[in-house]
This record gives structure tokens, sequence and C-alpha cells, in this order.
């Protein structure tokens, strides 16, 4: 009898579970035009809740290593925890890492010219994949970008929280928004993830603060797990596309 | 209780995997892409998608092959597309909201010759094909000839032949693509990869003609919206067109982010600013107060009106010419007087009209009369039509030929990109009827992401004429090109118009 009701907790859980997931960010049509939907996911939702119900509801492939561009203004080292105390790396940054979508990771950061002696642990989730043309998978990572102010912020004790989302095309503005002087920012009170998601589609979730891992730190800290390799970074003498294009009497020589 | 226990587990089960196909279908939605129904059941099913991909090209193949019919001396037939035989109806889409895509992988199985490193050989539909055109939505099956001949209605009857097989829907992240009543008109798209229909918002689109369609309302043109590439022309008939060009998808995806910071001090600070925005008690306050509102129910109370319909009070209007809005009540008197006083005289109308009436009946009555009773002239009357009549009819016939209708493909040097690289487009149009199309106007609504560069638009035509390009800016930050041809362009003449853009 024991087993009977816990089976049928457990098949009750895991509807609820499908039922909530239903709720995700930006998970239906009606939510992408309507901003004031509810989002029960925040950027201060526990780290690594919105990729778990990402990977529930979409079932990645674990094959499937999505690059990541790892970069730190000023540049440094970044290593790369996996669920485990033995990180990959270190790499120069901008240093390009695959690994498994819906997992966190943890990064160890050190060595910038900019904060000698500073070692930061930002933790990254990674909720969404990109599908480029095959083979080519290396050249459009996903950047994780840490700026010189998010480094200080975190030393002054407090927690910077970065949504990175697939910009819109179509209403894309006219200035990067990634590398912008005055970065899109919004009140502690209001839901990055949901601003996110207005501008187009949620990405990676990266938390930058003070937390240092300690002696009987729990593996939880260093993530969920997932797979992750270290990548040669595609340069561009090494990338397909070719340098010069002839068109009739006209050369034009790509921007680079 | 066992019983009960498994009874209750297989009810939930049941809600479960229910549950668990909706959600399926929401999470794709939640990519920021209204991926198509194909995809979609391709990833509800766990089919791959290449093989979703192919049922793309093959729908692209049998509408191209029902659309129009092409010359025998065509070099790439509709079926060899597709590259394998295809049956006319093997899949069941609305001509209006079919897209497709050709990529490197399509380009493969069809076997096509390698063309070099011309960045512009990039896997596209051969220039002669005829691209297939969008029409208005509906399946009303309104014909539009082409140069092949054709017609949409031979698609829509393809369309309502077989609905068993897969249906194809419209593929647009969150914007809509597809408006009832209307067309996007191209069906055709060259990607890099077949799943740029799955996931747009990795890509750059520019071509065809997005959300609603292009249209005028009272002489002016409505629905050009970014990325839109079309051609509005006159036939010899001086009847306005507009047709869109196919769509060119090119990756080159974006990022954003979203910062937050949070701290102790800071939480205080913010709370507070928080709080002074959402008191918005202003603002409550001028909506409140409804001035305007008050203002309009007085006035259209109905006063006028009424004073009106009592009598004819001509001091009505001075009374209300104080306001703008009376106006309008000025008027609503003014037809009310009218109505009575015409209702007052009505009986004079009334036998006016019955007059009319007779006297509109006996002469129609007189020949009718007369018609059928001089039978003895009907002989002299046919022998006049039988003789003139059908000649002159078949001396239209010969000049009538197929009306001007300009066919636009597009193509892009790079069909990846990333930001600050420089793309050239090009864009063929062709002539595919035998009269000529006047005031020819080539205009690309270019997205956001895309920057005109300065000086670098081209238009070359075959026999020598030139024409004009202005860049206006659009409301969405971007800019318009429109390419002005100086002369008509003639039967079967064809023109090239090139031009670069950077990727922001």
């Amino acid at each position: 009898m024991p087993r009977k009701t816990d089976s049928l907790i457990r098949v009750l859980k895991k509807t609820m579970l499908v039922f909530v997931v239903g709720l995700l960010p930006g998970g239906t049509a009606t939510a992408q035009t309507d901003t004031d939907y509810h989002q029960p996911l925040s950027q201060n939702s526990p780290p690594g809740q919105a990729a778990a119900w990402m990977n529930y509801l979409r079932q990645y492939d674990p094959t499937w290593l999505q690059p990541l561009s790892v970069e730190v203004a000023g540049g440094g080292n970044v290593r790369i925890f996996s669920g485990a105390g033995n990180p990959v790396g270190p790499a120069t940054t901008p240093a390009l890492v695959a690994v498994n979508v819906g997992h966190v990771y943890r990064l160890h950061v050190g060595k910038m010219p900019g904060f000698p002696g500073v070692e930061i642990y930002p933790s990254v989730e990674l909720l969404d994949r990109l599908h480029p043309p095959q083979g080519r998978e290396n050249e459009y990572p996903i950047p994780i970008t840490i700026s010189a102010e998010d480094v200080r912020t975190a030393l002054s004790g407090q927690l910077v929280t970065r949504v990175i989302y697939l910009e819109q095309p179509q209403i894309a503005q006219e200035l990067d928004p990634l590398h912008r002087e005055i970065p899109q920012s919004v009140l502690p009170s209001d839901n990055s993830l949901q601003e996110a998601d207005r501008l187009g589609r949620p990405m990676a979730i990266i938390r930058i603060g003070g937390r240092r891992p300690s002696a009987g730190a729990s593996l939880s800290f260093f993530g969920t797990g997932g797979g992750v390799e270290l990548r040669q970074a595609v340069t561009e003498r090494n990338a397909t596309e070719p340098a010069v294009v002839r068109i009739g009497r006209t050369v034009i020589s790509p921007t680079r | 209780m066992p019983n009960l226990l498994n009874i209750l587990r297989s009810n939930c089960r049941l809600w479960l995997s229910g549950l668990c196909c909706s959600s399926v279908i929401v999470g794709c939605a939640a990519t920021g892409s209204n991926a198509p129904d194909a995809v979609l059941a391709a990833r509800a099913t766990g089919k791959p998608l290449t093989e979703q991909a192919s049922a793309l090209e093959i729908g692209v193949a049998t509408y191209t092959q029902s659309e129009t019919t092409t010359p025998a001396t065509d070099s790439l037939s509709a079926q060899s597309v597709a590259g394998e035989n295809v049956e006319p109806v093997q899949a069941d889409y609305d001509a209006t909201d079919t897209t497709a895509t050709v990529g490197h992988s399509s380009a493969d199985r069809e076997g096509r010759r390698v063309r070099g490193q011309n960045p512009f050989e990039t896997p596209t539909l051969n220039p002669t094909q005829p691209v297939s055109q969008s029409q208005p939505a509906g399946g009303t099956g309104i014909a539009a000839t082409t140069g092949f001949v054709t017609t949409e209605s031979v698609v829509n009857t393809a369309g309502t032949a077989g609905r068993s097989a897969t249906t194809f829907r419209p593929a647009e992240p969150r914007m809509p693509s597809a408006q009832p009543g209307g067309s996007p008109a191209a069906s055709v798209i060259v990607a890099a990869s077949s799943l740029a229909q799955a996931y747009p918002d990795e890509y750059i689109f520019d071509g065809g003609d997005r959300g609603h369609p292009v249209h005028y309302h009272g002489g002016v043109m409505g629905g050009l919206d970014t990325e839109d590439t079309v051609a509005e022309f006159k036939d010899h008939t001086g009847e306005n067109h507009v047709r869109a060009s196919n769509r060119v998808a090119v990756y080159a995806p974006r990022f954003g982010a979203v910062r937050t910071v949070m701290g102790v001090g800071i939480d205080v600070a913010i709370n507070k600013a928080a709080g002074a925005t959402e008191v918005s008690g202003l603002g409550k306050l001028h909506e409140q107060r409804g001035l305007d509102v008050r203002v309009r129910n007085s006035r259209a109370s109905g006063l006028g009106t009424r004073r009106s319909a009592s009598g004819v009070e001509t001091a009505l209007p001075a009374h209300l010419s104080q306001g703008s809005e009376v106006l309008a009540l000025n008027r609503n008197v003014e037809q009310g007087l009218e109505n009575k006083s015409s209702s007052g005289p009505g009986t004079l109308e009334r036998s006016q009209v019955y007059q009319l009436n007779l006297e509109i009946l006996e002469p129609a009555t007189s020949r009718i009369r007369t018609g059928f009773g001089q039978t003895a002239a009907l002989s002299q009357a046919t022998l006049t039509r039988a003789t003139f009549r059908v000649q002159s009819t078949v001396g239209v016939e010969e000049k009538r030929g197929r009306k001007g209708r300009i066919h636009l493909t597009k193509e892009a040097s790079s069909l990846t990109a990333k930001s600050g690289d420089v793309i050239t487009f090009r864009i063929h149009f062709r002539n595919i009827g035998d009269h000529n199309v006047h005031d020819v106007r080539i205009i690309d609504n270019l997205t956001p992401r895309l920057k005109y560069v300065s000086g670098s638009g081209q238009v070359d035509l075959a026999d020598g004429s030139g024409g004009a390009l202005s860049v206006l800016p659009n409301a969405e930050g971007s800019e318009t090109l429109e390419f002005t041809l100086d002369t008509p362009l003639k039967g079967a003449a064809t023109g090239t118009i090139t031009f670069q853009a950077k990727v922001l």
C-alpha cells in the first residue's frame, strides 16, 4: 500500500510540474505579445530552476553542446566547474566553452589585469540553444559577458544578474544591446527574465556575486553536472566566409 | 483500494500525457518562433527535422508546379527541384501561407551544378524559374496571369483536393505574419539552413511581404513593413500592381542583456523609486476628469435634434456654433430639417414620383411592343451583327497579349554574417508579360539590423536605361530604398539592382 501511495504522489507531482512548466518564460504565443502576463520565474528564482524546467520541457539532446564565449572586460583567465571540484581549464578570455543546455555551471574568473588578486565565481544557467548552420556552431556562441562594473559591484557585496537574450530582429535596436555603454537594466523589484522575454528569447542567466566556495561546500555549488569542454575559438582567418567578394567589376571587402 | 489507485493512476497518466503534448507545443513557441506545424509535429513526435524539411521543399515543388506552367525550354522543372517524383497534391496547405526553405542540403540533394566561388551562387532558384507568387487569402481563386500562364485557382484546387496531409502555416516569431484577407507574397526562403523557418529569430530576413500585405488605401501605399521588398508598377491599362520578391534569410543572431543589481542598500532606495513611479495619481486624475467626454455628452444629448424634430427653429445653429463639435451637430440638425421639410411636402413629392412612374411605364411598354411588333426587321439586324461584330472581336484578341507583370528575385552575397559585415544584395527584376509596365518602383524596406552603405546602389537594365535611387528613413529607424526606373519596362525585359548593407 505505501508503494501505491508513493506512486500516486509521484504521478501527481509530475502532473503539477508539467502544469507549471506551461508558465515558463515566454511559453505561449499570447505571452509574447502581452507584457502583463504572469511570469513565475525571475532572476530571484533559485539558480537552476529555470534551466531544469526548460530541460524537462524541451528534453534537450545531451550530446549537443552549446558553445559559449566567456568574455571578461580587460581579459583574464577562466575555469569551468560542472558539479564537481575539478574544473575544466584554465583558458584565456575570451574563451570558447561548450556546455549542455539546461544546466548550471560555475565559473572561476581570475588574473584580471584590472583587478589584481581578485577572483570571482559567477554562475551561468543555460536556458536555450542556437541552431546555426551545420558545422558552424563555434562561430556563433552565446556571449557570457562580465564587465568591469559587474566585478566592482560584486566586490561591493551586491549581486549582479544578467539575463542574456537573443534579440528579436524585427524589434531590434540600431545599437548593439549587449555592448551598450549604459546597459539595459531593470529594478530589483522588476522581473528581468520577463523583460528579456519581451525583447527576445532568454538564453542564459549570469549571476555575479561575492560568493566563494568554502572548504565544506556542497557539490551543488559547482553546478548541476552537465557536459563541458573547451574549444578552439574560431578566428576570422579560418572562417569559411570568403575574404573578398567579387561581383562583376566591383570588389567589396567585407568589414571585419 | 488497489483498483482505485490503478484507475487514478491511469487517469493521471492520460491527463499528464495530454498536458505534455500541449506543453511541448507551447514550449516550442517559447523559443521565440511560431514554428510551423510540420516542425512542431517533428518535435512532438521525435521525427527528424530533415524529413520535415524535405516535405517543405516538396511543398515548394508542388506549389510551383501547380501555380505556374513553365515552358518546355525551362531547364529546371518543378519536380526536379524536389529531386524526386512528387505527386501533384502531396501537401495540403494554403497557397497564401506557403513558405519553404531552400538550403545547402537541399541543393546537394537536387544535384545542382557547383557554380564556383561566386557568393551569389548560393543554392537558390533558377532565375528563369518563376517564383510562386501569392494571392489573396481565403482561397477565392482570384486569377492572376503570369508569364507562364498560371493561376492561383489551380493551387486552390489542389489545396481542397487532399486535406489529409500536412498543413503549412506561416512562421514568424512573435510578430503577425499573415493577415486575414491578405497575402504574404513571397513563398520561397533562401537560407543557409532548413531550420530558418523554425527559428527565424536567429536570422535577418529581407524580402517578401511580411505582416500586413502591401495595399493601397485612398491612393496611398500601406502595409510596407520592414523586410519587405516589392515592385510597384502600372500595366498598360493603368492599373496599379504590387509584387513581392522572395525572402532571403541571413544567419546573424545578436544578443542583448538585461542587468539587475541587488543589494541591501539599493533595495531601500529602489523600492522608494519604484513606489514613486507607481503612484500614478496625477495620471488617473487627468483621465477621470473627462472634460471632453462630459462636453460631448451634454451636446450630444440630442437637444438639438429634438428641437429640429419639434419644429423648424433656425436659431439652433447660432446657439451651438460656439464649439467645434457643434459643427457636427449642425450637420445633423440640418439633415433633420431636410428630412422634415421633405416630409412636409411629401404628398406633392409622392404624387410627382407616381406620375413619373407612370410616364416611365408607358414608354417602356411601348418599346417592348414596338420591339416585338417589328418582327420583320429582325433579319436586317442579324445581318448587321453577324458581319461586323465578330470581326472586331477577333481584332481585339490579336492585340491583347499578356499584361505586363514584374517578377522579383532577391539574392544575398552571404547567408551568414556577424555584426559589422557587409552584405551585397541583388534584386533581379523581369517583366514576364508582353506589354510594357510603367512607373516602376522597386522598394526595399530594410530591417533595423541592416544599414544601407551609402553610394552602393546601382541599377542596371539590359536596354541601357537607368533609374534613380531614393534613401528615406522609415519608422523603425532603418531606411527604405526606392529604385525608380526612368523608362517603362518592356515585355520580357530584365534588370538588376545591386546595393550593399552593413549588418548591425
